[in-house]
Order: C-alpha cells, then sequence, then structure tokens
C-alpha cells in the first residue's frame, strides 16, 4: 500500500461548467501565483531515476510518449534534481518529496526552407487550385510519415520524398491530368483563362502559391506548346493547359512550401499567406488571397492579423485545432477499443472517435482553451454512449450533455477512459502515463527491458491496491510510478474500464487521493480527477505544454529549449482571462517564430 | 494454383502495345528498371525480409529434429502449415541479434535489429538503427537509382507505440514510411489505367519494341516535364537560404528525376521481363483471383486490428511482392508484420476474441513481460499456427511465380519469445535458394549462436552483393551455403 497523505487540497476550484468562462478564476491571479516561466525548468535537467531500479508497467503498450534514456541517472543514486545532495528527500510525514519532472523540450528540429506538402495539404491544395469538387483520391495511396518519432506527423522530420513517394506524386500529377483531359469541361472548369500565356500566370500563381518569374511563364509555355502539338482529338489549348497542369503538379514550387526570403528579412507577404493557409486551413491560398498578397496586404502585422481573425472564423481552421488533439491524444485507437462485457457494441468505435472530435470542435468554437478542456463538466453523449454515462433515455445523436460532478474535463469522459481502461478494470498506470506526457509534457524515463510479473487480480484488492503493490513505494517502481505515474492514474479510480462511475471496486471503497509535484509547490495533494484537473488547469507546466503542441503543430517543427522565451509568452496567454486556442494561435503567428526566417531576426 | 493463362498479363511490353491513346497514360515504365542496370546480374536474385512480432512459443514452434526436414518433423509443430514447402525452407535455430538483452523497449529495439544486424543507435519506442538495413543496402547496390526497395507495412500505423521500424536508410534516423496498401505496389507496375490490358499471353518473346507514334508522344510530354522541373529543382538548389536537410531532400527528390531521365533515354530496350534462357518470362502477370483481392483496396485501407486483416494484408503483399519480382520491377522488399506491439485481436479457442497479441505473448494480462499465464501461452501458439498458415500462403505465391530458384524470402521476428523481449534464439525461416546459393530443406541449430548479421551478410551475398560483414560483423554464416 502507498502511504496516502492525509492533507487534502487547500486550494482546489469546484468543477467549472464550460461556456462559463465569466465563473472562471481570474488568470492574473492565476499568473500571479504561478511564477512566470524561466529557465526554472532547466534545474531539474537531470531528473535522474535508475533504470535499472525502475519498473515503469506501461512498458511498450499503447499511449506512452517518446521517451529519452540520456538524462538517466545511470548508477541510480541521487534524487535527480541536480542538487546534489544525493538523497531522497521526505515531508514531515514521511512521505517522499519528488521533484517536478523534468519538460520535455527534447527535438532536432531541421527549421527546413523547403517543407514538403502534407498528405492532406497535397490533396486540399489539388481540389483547390483545380477546382475539384472533392479531395482527389490519390493521396490516399500516399505513404502515410512513419509515427512515434515526432509529436506530429506533419513534422519536418518525418516529411520524407522518397522515390515511392515521388513516384505517387508523378504518378497522380498524370491520372489527374487524364481525368481533366478526358472531362468535356475538365480544363475551362479550372477556371484559369483559356489561352496559353494567362493559363500559365493565372494556374501558375495558384499552384506556386506566387506570381511565375517571366523564366517560368517561358518555360511553362513551351511546355504548353508540346502538350498542344500532341497526337490527340482533344482541342489544342486542352492538351496544352493539361500539359502545364502535369508539370507544375510535379514541380518542387508546389510540392514544397518554402521559406526563401533573404537573410535577415521576414517572410514575404506571398509566404506568410502560403504559411497560414495551409496551417489554418489545410490548403494553399485562393486567387483572393494571393491578390491580397500581391496588394501588400500581408506585408504589415495588422493586415496579417486581420487575415488571421478572418481564418479562424473559417470551420476549416476548427478541423485543424481538432486534428492536433486527435493526433495528441490518438483518436485513431478509438476504432480498436474492445471489451469483453456483454453491452459492448462494436458501434462504440465510431462515437468514441465523433464525440471526441465534438468536444474539441466545441472547445475551439467557443472560444475556450486548455483549462476547459480539463475542467469542462459537460461533453457530448450519443446512442452508444448514454449507458456508460447512466444517461437515459439516450440521445439518437451525439448532444452536449451536462456529465455531473465527477467528470471535469476531457480525461474523465468515456472515450479517454475507455482507451485507457484494462478490459473492464482502471487502469491507472497508462491512464497516468498519458496524463504526464500529453498534459503535463513531463520527461520520463522509458520503461526498462525486464519488468517484473503483475500479480494476478485478487478478490481481496482494488485494482489501485493491485498497481501499487507493483510499482508504488517501496518498490522498485517507485521512482517512476510513486511520484508522477501513479498519482495522476490514481485521481481516476472512481472510473472503471469502460468509463463508468465506481465507488467501489472488489467490494471496496475506491481510493482517489493522491498527490503530484507541481511547479515550486512541491507536492500538491488531491483527491479525485476534479481536484487534479483544477490543479493541473492553474500549472504553470499543463499550459506550457498545450501552448508547445499548438507551437510544434505550427511551426511543423520540435519545439525545443531555444523557444522558451516564446513559450513562456503564449503560457501566459493560456493562463490569461481571454486565454483560449484562438488567442494562443494568434500570438503564434505575431512570434518571429512564424513571420521570419529562422534565425533571421 | 494459379497458371500463366489464367492470369491478366501486365508485361511492359504488353503494355506499350497496347498503350494507345494519350488518355491511358504512361505507366512507370521510366521507373522500372532497365537490363542495363542490372549487366552484371544476368539471373538476378530477388530479396524478401519479412519480421514479425511479438515472438513465438518456441517449445512448440521448432521442427522436431535438427537435419533433414520434412512433414514428419514438421508434424504436430507451429510450422506444420508449410509442411508442404519443406525441400525449399532452411529453418535457422540459434541465430541472434547482435544488441545483448533488450535495455528499455525490447520490441522497438527488436524491431531495429531485425534486418539491420546491429545494436540499436537509440532506445524508447522511437528507436533507431545502428545502420543502415539488409534491403536499402540491397537497393541501393542493385536497384537503379531511382528505385527503393519495397517497404511494406500490415498493421496499425497511426498512433501505434511503435510503427515502422524495420527499414533504414541509416544509423540514427527515423525508419522509412511503408505502405500498407498492397494495391499500391501493384499499381506502380501498371500505371494509369492500364489494369485492363489483356493483351494474349505468351507474345513477350523477341528482342526489341516499336513504339507506337502515340507511346513516343506520352514520352516526349514525360521528358519535357522533367525537363522543366529539373530545371526548377536546380534553381531552387542555388538558394543560399536552404539548410542541409533542405538540400539533402531536394537533392534525393532531384536524383530521382533525374534518373527517369537516363531511363526515358533507354527506352527501346526496357523490356525487361525475366528471361530465364528460353525466351519466356515467368509470368509478369496476376491472378484473377489476386486481382480480385487488391481491388477492395483499390480506394485505400482502413486498418482495423479487430480481424484478422493483418494476415490478409500480409498475404496479399506477398502477392505483390512476387509479382514485382516477376515483373523484374525491384530486386528487394521488406514487410513489416504488425507494428511493434502489434495488439491485434486473434480468435483462437484458448481466449475467445479479447485479448490482443501483445498482452497474450507476455502471458499475463497486463505489460509485464514475464507472466506465465498458460491460457495466454496456449493461445500463443494458436496464433503462431494462424502465421504460418498465412506464410504458406506466401510461400504459395513465390512458388507460383517460380522464385524460390531465383530469390529467398527471409522470415524473422523482432523478439524471440514474448515473455522476456529477448532476441537470442530468432524463429528464422529462409524460404529459396537464391540462385542456388543456399541450402533447402534442412534444420539447423547453431552451438554456439551465430548472429543475424553473419545470416544478413550471407543472404546479401546471395542476393549478388558480396558481403564480408554486415551490420555487427562476424563474416558470413557459411554453413547455408549450397
Amino acid at each position: 500500500m502507498s502511504k496516502p497523505n492525509p492533507r487534502k487540497a487547500e486550494h482546489v476550484t469546484p468543477p467549472l461548467a464550460l461556456l462559463q468562462r465569466q465563473a472562471l478564476p481570474p488568470r492574473q491571479a492565476l499568473l500571479q501565483k504561478n511564477r512566470p516561466l524561466g529557465k526554472r525548468w532547466m534545474k531539474n535537467a537531470t531528473f535522474a531515476v535508475a533504470l535499472t531500479s525502475v519498473a515503469l508497467l506501461s512498458a511498450c503498450e499503447g499511449m506512452l510518449g517518446a521517451g529519452s534514456l540520456g538524462d538517466s541517472d545511470a548508477n541510480g543514486s541521487g534524487d535527480g534534481n541536480g542538487d546534489g545532495d544525493g538523497g531522497i528527500k521526505y515531508d514531515e510525514n514521511g512521505n517522499r518529496i519528488f521533484p517536478t519532472p523534468e519538460f520535455n523540450l527534447d527535438g532536432e528540429p531541421y527549421y527546413a526552407r523547403a517543407v514538403p506538402l502534407t498528405n492532406d495539404q497535397w490533396a486540399n491544395a489539388v481540389r483547390d487550385i483545380l477546382n475539384l469538387p472533392a479531395e482527389p483520391t490519390q493521396a490516399n495511396s500516399f505513404l502515410a510519415p512513419v509515427g512515434g518519432f515526432t509529436l506530429f506527423p506533419n513534422n519536418e522530420r518525418v516529411l520524407e520524398v522518397t522515390n515511392q513517394m515521388r513516384e505517387a506524386y508523378q504518378l497522380a500529377a498524370a491520372e489527374l491530368a487524364v481525368e481533366l483531359l478526358g472531362q468535356p469541361d475538365g480544363v475551362s472548369r479550372i477556371n484559369a483563362g483559356l489561352d496559353a500565356d494567362t493559363f500559365v500566370r493565372s494556374f501558375g500563381r495558384r499552384a506556386f502559391r506566387r506570381p511565375l518569374s517571366e523564366e517560368e511563364v517561358a518555360a511553362y509555355v513551351n511546355l504548353y506548346n508540346i502538350g498542344a502539338g500532341v497526337e490527340g482529338d482533344q482541342p489544342a489549348f486542352d492538351k496544352g493547359a493539361n500539359l502545364v497542369v502535369e508539370g507544375m503538379l510535379q514541380s518542387p514550387h508546389f510540392l514544397y512550401r518554402t521559406e526563401l526570403a533573404p537573410d535577415g528579412g521576414p517572410l514575404t507577404g506571398y509566404e506568410v499567406i502560403t504559411k497560414l493557409s495551409f496551417w489554418l486551413l489545410g490548403t494553399s491560398p485562393s486567387d483572393a488571397l494571393l491578390d491580397r498578397a500581391a496588394a501588400g496586404e500581408f506585408d504589415t502585422p495588422a493586415g496579417i492579423s486581420a487575415v488571421v481573425d478572418q481564418m479562424l472564423l473559417d470551420p476549416a481552421a476548427a478541423d485543424m485545432a481538432v486534428s492536433v488533439y486527435a493526433e495528441l491524444f490518438k483518436f485513431s485507437r478509438y476504432r480498436d477499443v474492445i471489451k469483453s462485457a456483454p453491452e459492448f457494441r462494436a458501434e462504440v468505435n465510431d462515437e468514441l472517435d465523433a464525440v471526441s472530435r465534438m468536444f474539441f470542435r466545441h472547445i475551439y468554437d467557443q472560444n475556450l482553451g486548455l483549462e476547459e478542456i480539463l475542467t469542462s463538466t459537460q461533453g457530448f453523449v450519443g446512442p452508444e454512449l448514454a449507458q456508460y454515462y447512466g444517461i437515459s433515455p439516450a440521445p439518437a445523436v451525439p448532444t452536449l450533455t451536462e456529465l455531473g460532478p465527477d467528470r471535469s474535463g476531457y480525461f474523465s469522459q468515456v472515450p479517454y477512459l475507455m482507451l485507457l481502461g484494462d478490459d473492464g478494470h482502471s487502469d491507472a498506470i497508462h491512464r497516468g502515463v498519458a496524463l504526464n506526457y500529453q498534459v503535463m509534457c513531463a520527461k520520463l524515463p522509458v520503461p526498462p527491458g525486464e519488468i517484473p510479473p503483475l500479480s494476478p487480480p485478487d478478490p481481496n484488492q482494488t485494482d489501485r491496491q493491485r498497481i501499487e503493490d507493483h510499482t508504488g513505494f517501496g518498490t522498485c517502481g517507485e521512482n517512476c510510478h510513486g511520484g508522477y505515474i501513479n498519482p495522476l492514474g490514481f485521481a481516476f479510480e472512481n472510473f472503471d474500464g469502460l468509463g463508468r462511475v465506481r465507488t467501489v471496486d472488489n467490494g471496496f471503497p475506491v481510493d482517489t487521493a493522491s498527490s503530484y509535484p507541481v511547479g515550486d509547490e512541491g507536492m500538491v495533494p488531491f483527491d479525485g480527477a476534479p481536484e487534479l484537473m483544477s490543479i493541473l488547469a492553474n500549472s504553470t507546466e499543463a499550459h506550457t505544454c498545450f501552448a508547445k503542441s499548438l507551437l510544434s503543430y505550427g511551426l511543423q517543427r520540435d519545439v525545443v529549449v531555444d523557444d522558451q522565451a516564446l513559450l513562456d509568452q503564449l503560457t501566459a496567454v493560456s493562463m490569461s482571462d481571454v486565454g483560449s486556442i484562438k488567442e494562443i494561435l494568434r500570438a503564434i503567428v505575431k512570434s518571429d517564430a512564424f513571420l521570419a526566417r529562422p534565425g533571421a531576426l | 494454383m494459379s497458371t500463366k493463362k489464367n492470369r491478366h498479363q501486365i508485361n511492359r511490353r504488353a503494355f506499350l502495345r497496347g498503350a494507345g491513346g494519350i488518355a491511358l497514360g504512361l505507366p512507370f515504365l521510366e521507373g522500372m528498371p532497365s537490363r542495363s542496370a542490372w549487366a552484371q546480374s544476368a539471373n538476378p536474385v530477388f530479396s524478401f525480409f519479412i519480421m514479425a512480432q511479438n515472438g513465438v512459443i518456441q517449445d512448440k514452434w521448432w521442427p522436431t529434429t535438427t537435419g533433414p526436414l520434412s512433414a514428419a518433423t514438421m508434424a504436430g509443430r507451429a510450422l506444420e502449415p508449410i509442411s508442404d514447402y519443406a525441400s525449399n525452407l532452411l529453418v535457422l535455430r540459434g541465430v541472434s541479434a547482435p544488441g545483448g538483452n533488450p535495455g528499455d523497449c525490447g520490441h522497438a529495439q527488436g524491431c531495429v535489429q531485425a534486418i539491420t544486424g546491429i545494436a540499436p543507435a537509440s532506445g524508447g519506442n522511437s528507436s533507431t538503427a545502428g545502420g543502415p538495413s539488409a534491403d536499402v543496402v540491397l537497393s541501393n547496390a542493385l536497384n537503379p537509382a531511382n528505385v527503393d526497395p519495397l517497404t511494406l507495412y500490415s498493421g496499425t500505423q497511426a498512433g501505434a507505440f511503435i510503427a515502422e521500424r524495420m527499414s533504414f536508410s541509416s544509423a540514427g534516423t527515423p525508419a522509412r514510411p511503408a505502405q500498407l496498401n498492397p494495391y499500391e505496389t501493384f499499381k506502380r507496375l501498371v500505371g494509369v489505367g492500364s489494369t485492363e490490358d489483356p493483351a494474349p499471353v505468351g507474345t513477350g518473346g523477341g528482342t526489341g519494341t516499336t513504339l507506337t507514334p502515340a507511346v513516343e508522344a506520352l514520352l516526349l510530354r514525360k521528358k519535357s516535364v522533367n525537363d522543366v522541373v529539373l530545371d526548377e529543382f536546380n534553381y531552387l538548389l542555388t538558394r543560399p537560404q536552404l539548410s542541409a536537410e533542405d538540400r539533402r531532400r531536394l537533392e534525393n527528390h532531384m536524383a530521382g528525376i533525374r534518373q527517369l531521365e537516363t531511363n526515358l533515354m533507354n527506352t527501346g530496350n526496357v523490356i525487361n521481363e525475366i528471361n530465364d534462357g528460353t525466351g519466356e518470362f515467368y509470368g509478369c502477370n496476376i491472378s484473377p483471383s489476386a486481382m480480385t483481392a487488391l481491388d477492395a483496396f483499390k480506394n485505400g485501407i482502413q486498418f482495423n486490428r479487430n480481424s484478422h486483416m493483418i494476415e490478409d494484408l500480409v498475404a496479399l503483399h506477398a502477392e505483390t511482392v512476387a509479382l514485382t519480382f516477376a515483373c523484374g520491377a525491384n530486386r528487394t522488399a521488406a514487410l513489416q508484420w504488425g507494428d511493434g506491439t502489434d495488439g491485434t485481436v486473434y480468435t483462437t479457442a484458448s481466449t475467445g476474441g479479447y485479448n490482443t497479441f501483445h498482452k497474450i505473448s507476455h502471458q499475463t494480462d497486463s505489460d509485464a513481460a514475464s507472466g506465465s499465464d498458460s491460457f495466454a501461452a496456449a493461445a500463443h501458439a494458436e496464433i503462431d499456427i494462424i502465421r504460418m498458415r498465412t506464410f504458406a500462403k506466401v510461400l504459395e505465391s513465390f512458388s507460383n511465380y517460380g522464385l524460390f530458384d531465383h530469390s529467398f524470402i527471409m522470415l524473422t521476428n523482432s523478439i524471440d519469445d514474448g515473455r522476456g523481449h529477448t532476441f537470442t534464439n530468432l524463429p528464422i525461416i529462409v524460404a529459396g535458394n537464391a540462385g542456388g546459393f543456399l541450402k533447402q530443406g534442412e534444420y539447423m541449430n547453431f552451438s554456439p549462436r551465430k548472429t543475424n548479421a553473419q545470416l544478413l551478410a550471407t543472404l546479401m551475398t546471395a542476393a549478388g552483393l558480396p558481403t564480408t560483414n554486415f551490420g555487427a560483423g562476424g563474416g558470413q554464416l557459411t554453413e547455408i551455403h549450397a
């Protein structure tokens, strides 16, 4: 058994309802309480846990983020807080005091100036520049970026143009050109002019996201002429324009988003609008946006802010925001959830995904942010999930529903609890690991290779007791599990593996109390998910982690120690009274990291 | 068994003859290697590496006795489903990965050693390799510059804790991305819209091809596009703002296109069916049943681990690999069979349909390494048999294409035993004699142990790239030389 801390949280706020922004505690007060981030994480950089003595049960399963070996204290001595005392600290009650986990800013950014389009960006861009009614299907066959090496799959490091991908691009260009030529109005539907010069300039600007140079115009007019001259019954213009399309779709100016502004200078207006459009709208800039770029509208901060405000209202921007969290919290795994409970139906899988997307869509649309993600008592419930929430009658379609005071935020909702549930049992370890990585950006060592077996279920034990016997205080798992992993998971012990509320486990009352090291406050006690979520919602680490994810997705690169100052700014935004996903996005756009070539300013 | 007569012929020559109009487009003619690329290897040997996951139940897997392999020595063992091919197989016991005991994530570390034959460069689930993998090295040496090794996958990709971890370009870099959809491999062979080209079988003899005017026009279009695009790459590469990584990526991209130019110049003699000396090709064509199965994935795949989709995809991948080899379109392929902690929910008599394979392999209802649940052990043994039935389909494809004398398949596993993440006794089968280079029909148990680096060096030599040392080194496994 652990040594439960008898203290209760003293500064816990009650569960906060979604949409009640005015009811939230003043963010300024929070900011004062949680001092602005400096380099204090770094003092914990040697947070050391002896790999050889740690049994991190979650090992090679599921929801772990990328781990690191590099910062482990190989000889197993010391408390890892870098103070050289070589000892473990305890409070006056004999409870161990763990240092705040190191914030993960690992990475190897390329700072690429020529970033290949993601598969989604390619499909959307092709749809829009060719005026197609829907995304072309060719991207379905493109290779997916390799997962697990970067936080997001749009990261520059995993957008590799292999020969297979080059062939796929080429094949797609050829197929699209063939399809266009096979339709009577295919070429005219592109709506880019009906003579060679106009078509090359107009379609070229769309494809390359900037005006073509005269040399480029000449090269493509030449290509047009070759195309117009080949055999075939089609009109010469169609054949010529067709070859221009096929060529431009294979051009590096289309396939790569470039930032080639001169050294020391900001991005050009075209580069800015292209970057914004691909990021926020997922596609290449429209003719109208390119016209505005030509007019110099995006050469000023005011002009950029104005267009960002417009874009943030676009449903595509909401889709982008949802996709950030879909990646982060691995919605793709919802389709694999399976339970032995007889009431579990395969139809649940789609609903797990759908209601999760609706929740984050709602957070975005309602100008909300991390606090509500962690503490909202509302969520979407559909016909399949209603029974797990104990809601009757079940709504016919997913509906925003008050879920009651036990459920605080997304991680207390059925999808996440079911995904991180050990069949019908709770799964404190995976729940705790996920929150450490995904909400706190905690850099925990990866688990050892050899993990002792978990004892079989014991009718005289709760799920928590079983975990504590295996990994808790006094075991070889204490260093990682005792202070970091188990506490965050234990807060959810009142939810079983199907996400249902429970008050007893195996006949014993559930125990949701624990403590976790937060900021400079030491081990902060809590009892249950609502208290824990409120603590995390008030912590700088969680807001910085939240900002880091949005920044990494937006910049398409790893966020590292060099980004600390910007992260501090974004953290302050997230913790402010107006903190929301959208406000963080606005702040990112104003940063040098976004607006200038890396290192240029 | 399929025969030539009931297959759709898709050889390149037939395609060229059949390409009657611009609307058909040009297939990846120029992406396929020309005979000149293999001038040093008139009878090319093709290599196919397969890596399964989660180990096997060791005491139920191996044949009963070492020495000649037969249906009798495989009966009652996990290998029984492949016993029809006993004479085409080498079963190798006592081969380990060189990385010693697993460090922090045995699954990932086992994966990255499987065909690199060298200890990992880094740990954790994002483990990287200590060197390039055998498929990449073989491809670089034997394929034209614009042809990558086929890199294939059956399993969860998005959201997987350990996704692609088999094929590596170099030490320390992320794994190479893999193709989930076997239809795409097929499509690369036949190009745009030409799958319905029913040119008569048996017209593949002769020494050259007269291009139709339409095809010449298509080639002109291709070349014209490539010229423009190459100029654009050259221009981009002059820009000083690019980072080193930008340059590497753009140069790689451009190199592929440049190679196309070379191949286009050689269009007159690109016909490259594998010639067995009689003017007949083995069969660059596909069976109707395989075509039907592939067509199901024409519009993409939504992978679902809660079914046996993983097994179906492995079999179909193998069919397209065999087809690719028979068409002479690639010398090497690698297939990862399951993500690193393959959580497929197999239906077994021992556990029904609930538990995931990963947990079953640990024989405990958790991620702990060393469980002892006898029901789980029985379920794992059943899964081993299911996988061998799938491997039998792989072997059948290679048999149908007559590839056993011109290739090898190396089946291995990221780990040897699901309980301990260990790499010391990897379950390895080598099928095919690789042009007569390899022994067949034997079960060998090496003591002292050999390493997979030694095995890989031997196989690479068999594949046409003489290799003394590979990965962690140690020379060749001469015991398996014919």
